[in-house]
């Protein structure tokens, strides 16, 4: 009776594992699955390839280049321009958020915008703070 | 790789021969009425030369054939022109079919050395003024 008890706990750990690899089974079959039934119109028929889709959205190399075009700009054309230097930073973190590494191109812009944008602050308060635009338009002919 | 037609090809050859002579000939016309475009907000203020002071005398030397006075005024414009003039050589080659050994137009090495070197000869030119624009 006690040889047949210890019998019972023999088999008890090996029940343990068929239920894990019952789990991992249809997790492979149903990429297999799929792809067989998509194969009948397009793709050629790869039994042992699961499907790795990488969504291909290339727009971040064009928002890239404008962000670090508009942030020199805003730096050595109009310095302490507003508007340049907030359009360059949203659009070098569109880019990074949607290209994240390898994207130097974004980070140069982020930083310039920001730069340009503190600067651009300064340079405001500095107006407001002298009594406006046509205070300060006399004294003209640095070219 | 995009093939490019003859006759594109041989526009993409013969525009800059057009286009720096028309622009010469503007940039010569334009220089005469300098004195009558809005001042710089970062110099008259805050007595701050930003990175860009003095890239319209700089220009205007380089229209009238003065390349030296212009490296005095502002050198980024002759660095920013040789750049430009290597990504539009990149581009011609690419036009057709050839390469250069290096690239030059999405280089972050020569993006940041420039960067950082304006940056650097910005807060120069505040501290020595010898080194600012005439």
């Amino acid at each position: 009776m006690d040889y047949n008890q210890n019998n019972s706990y023999e088999p008890q750990p090996q029940q343990n594992y068929e239920p894990q690899s019952q789990y991992t089974q249809p997790q492979y079959q149903q990429p297999v699955d799929s792809q067989y039934t998509q194969s009948q119109y397009q793709q050629p028929y790869y039994p042992e390839q699961p499907v790795y889709a990488v969504p291909t959205n290339d727009n971040s190399k064009g928002l890239s280049i404008a962000s670090l075009v508009l942030g020199i700009l805003s730096l050595t054309c109009c310095c302490g321009s507003l508007i340049t230097s907030v359009i360059a930073l949203v659009l070098g973190i569109i880019s990074k958020s949607i290209k994240k590494e390898n994207n130097g191109m974004a980070t140069a812009g982020i930083i310039l915008g920001a730069i340009g944008i503190v600067f651009s602050i300064i340079f405001l308060m500095v107006l407001f703070i002298n009594g406006g635009v046509e205070s300060v338009v006399e004294e003209f002919y640095y070219y | 790789m995009k093939q490019y037609t003859k006759s594109q090809k041989i526009f993409y050859i013969v525009l800059p021969f057009v286009l720096i002579p028309v622009l010469v000939i503007l940039g010569r016309y334009i220089s005469n009425y300098t004195h009558l475009f809005p001042p710089c907000p970062s110099y008259t203020l805050l007595h701050f030369s930003c990175p860009g002071c003095g890239t319209t005398r700089a220009v205007t030397a380089l229209l009238h054939g003065d390349i030296l006075l212009s490296l005095r005024q502002n050198p980024f414009v002759i660095i920013g022109i040789v750049l430009i003039a290597l990504v539009y050589v990149e581009f011609l080659l690419k036009v057709f079919n050839k390469k250069l050994p290096f690239e030059i137009f999405s280089n972050m090495k020569i993006t940041w050395t420039v960067l950082i070197a304006l940056g650097i000869f910005t807060v120069m030119k505040n501290i020595f003024p010898i080194l600012a624009p005439i």
